[in-house]
């Protein structure tokens, strides 16, 4: 094909555009109120994905260790965990950290525990921070036969929970994206039909002049793209800036957060825009190749 | 040039032959009038040539083609080859009259230069220069009609086929229209026109085919005539 040829496409599409203006919006409204409710969930999903990476940060392993372990024994075990592919990072905590520790948290037996420093009773342990939570039971069960480790503790019913709801959410929000994608396929492509649909004299003229299907297709093809991508960047606009809004009115009442933070916009955005341009340029595109199918067969 | 060889025709779900055993041989630079009452087959015949319908029987050469046996996807080539005229006009009406024309010739990827040189030539030929940049809904029926019919002979097409050029036209308009035509045909353009204007096909006194319930009743050349 000609250049002067794809000059005609745009001439053509953008005069369509405005000569059924109306018909335009309504693509273009449809797409946008598609995304938005989309949008609004996506934006719902992040922050579970991200309340609940948060947690998954917090968790940690202790690895008590005996109380006569000896130094092979510390080495080996060192050297297993540096080695250990789940392992995000660990730390060692000596008797007089654990000690320090405790009584910080129980101010108020203070003095019992000072008489302790003489003849610290607490154990020497290795605290375990994992890539995720799913790794924490498995890391317990392979490091608990090891030598000098006396026993591990972890929240464990509380991790197991962690992983229940990480999985749900996950299945959750796959099946609802699959199900709110398929609806806004459904209305933007008969929105689209419906265009076409008001343009069907239009097409057949062409076709008795004898243009091909090809030549009649790619304007259409072209204009719903137009139309999706603009749809797809108001919606875009609109999640931001209510995300934003809606951001700046919790932060105000930080004393309900129970510190909880939500999703930074900066870090979702760009995933949902990403995703929403495509899937207008995709949606616009194919819903037109579709909805033009049945009326080319003059 | 277009020749018809046992065409019949019966629309899908009915028994009624809109067109039987249609025997006909048209040659190069003929103009032939097909006439007949509403109802007798005209539109038919036409949209066979067209390819807009299949034949149920029969096989239909034009330009020593059998069209009958052309793909799909070739429909559009040998489109571009004909000229085609309709009662309602059929212009396209986010186009101006200039880009009607011009249409023609961009889908067969003729250049600038050329689409420059052409259009207004043609416009010139049917008397619409001072409307090149109308657009259709602003022309009166016969302005409309002189423009189908720049964008009919843009591409030199060896055939015009008319399905009731004047229908919606008054005497006197339509009096221009046929001059125009007869001045196409007259260039070597084989022009056939469907009509159930009798005064015009008096007038022009050409080859007739008369039709009736679907099959030829007469064809000879002059005046209107069927068998009542
Ligand atoms: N799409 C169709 N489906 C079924 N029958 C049809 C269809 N088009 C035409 N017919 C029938 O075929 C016959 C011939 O119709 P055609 O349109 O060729 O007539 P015509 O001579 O052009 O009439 P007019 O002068 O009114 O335009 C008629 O009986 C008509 O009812
Ligand atoms: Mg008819």
């Amino acid at each position: 094909m000609k250049i002067n040829t794809f000059k005609y496409f745009f001439r053509d599409c953008f005069r369509s555009i405005k000569k059924n203006s109306l018909m335009s919006i309504a693509s273009v409204i449809s797409v946008l109120s598609a995304l938005v409710i989309l949008g609004i969930f996506l934006v719902i999903t992040f922050n579970i994905q991200h309340i609940t990476s948060e947690m998954e940060d917090q968790l940690e392993l202790k690895v008590f260790l005996e109380k006569d372990i000896s130094v092979e024994e510390m080495g080996d075990l060192e050297n297993t965990l540096d080695a250990h592919k789940d392992i995000e990072s660990y730390t060692f905590q000596s008797k007089d950290e654990a000690l320090n520790i405790m009584s910080n948290q129980l101010e108020q037996y203070e003095n019992i525990l000072k008489g302790l420093e003489e003849d610290n009773p607490l154990p020497e342990a290795f605290i375990i921070k994992t890539h995720s939570a799913g790794a924490i039971t498995e890391l317990n069960d392979s490091l608990s036969d090891l030598d000098g480790v006396d026993y591990i503790n972890y929240g464990e019913s509380y991790v197991g929970a962690l992983i229940k709801f990480n999985e749900f959410a996950n299945i959750m929000s796959m099946v609802v994206l699959v199900i709110l994608t398929g609806i806004s396929l459904f209305i933007i492509y008969n929105t689209i039909k419906i265009t076409v649909f008001a343009r069907r004299k239009e097409i057949s003229i062409m076709k008795l002049v004898g243009a091909t299907n090809w030549y009649i297709r790619v304007p259409f093809i072209i204009e719903g793209s137009i139309l999706g991508v603009l749809g797809s960047i108001l919606a875009v606009l609109v999640i931001r800036n209510a995300y934003y809004y809606l951001l700046g009115l919790i932060q105000g009442q930080s004393v309900l957060m129970m510190g909880i933070t939500f999703a930074p916009p900066e870090s979702v955005m760009p995933e949902i825009m990403v995703y929403f341009i495509v899937y207008g340029l995709v949606v616009g595109a194919v819903g037109s190749l579709f909805s033009i199918r049945k009326f080319l067969d003059v | 040039m277009i020749k018809l060889n046992g065409v019949c025709k019966t629309y899908d779900k009915t028994e009624h032959l809109a067109l039987s055993d249609i025997d006909i041989c048209i040659s190069k630079g003929e103009f032939v009038f097909i006439v007949g009452k509403s109802g007798a087959g005209k539109s038919t015949f036409m949209k066979l040539i067209l390819k807009e319908l299949e034949p149920s029987t029969g096989e239909i050469h034009v330009d020593d083609q059998d069209i009958t046996k052309i793909k799909r996807r070739h429909i559009p080539f040998y489109r571009r080859k004909l000229g085609i005229v309709f009662q309602d006009f059929r212009l396209l009406s986010d186009k101006t009259v200039y880009e009607n024309i011009a249409f023609a010739m961009e889908i067969v990827e003729t250049s600038t230069a050329v689409i420059k040189e052409s259009v207004p030539n043609a416009l010139k030929l049917v008397g619409l220069s001072h409307r090149a940049h109308y657009f259709p809904d602003q022309l009166s029926g016969g302005e409309q009609q002189r423009v189908a019919i720049a964008r009919a002979i843009i591409n030199n097409p060896y055939l015009i086929i008319c399905d009731e050029p004047t229908g919606n036209l008054d005497p006197k308009t339509s009096i221009g229209i046929m001059n125009l035509l007869k001045d196409i045909n007259a260039k070597g353009t084989t022009v056939i026109m469907a009509t159930h204007d009798k005064d015009i096909v008096d007038l022009m006194q050409m080859r007739v085919i008369a039709l009736h319930g679907g099959k030829i009743v007469s064809d000879k050349k002059g005046g209107y005539h069927s068998e009542d």
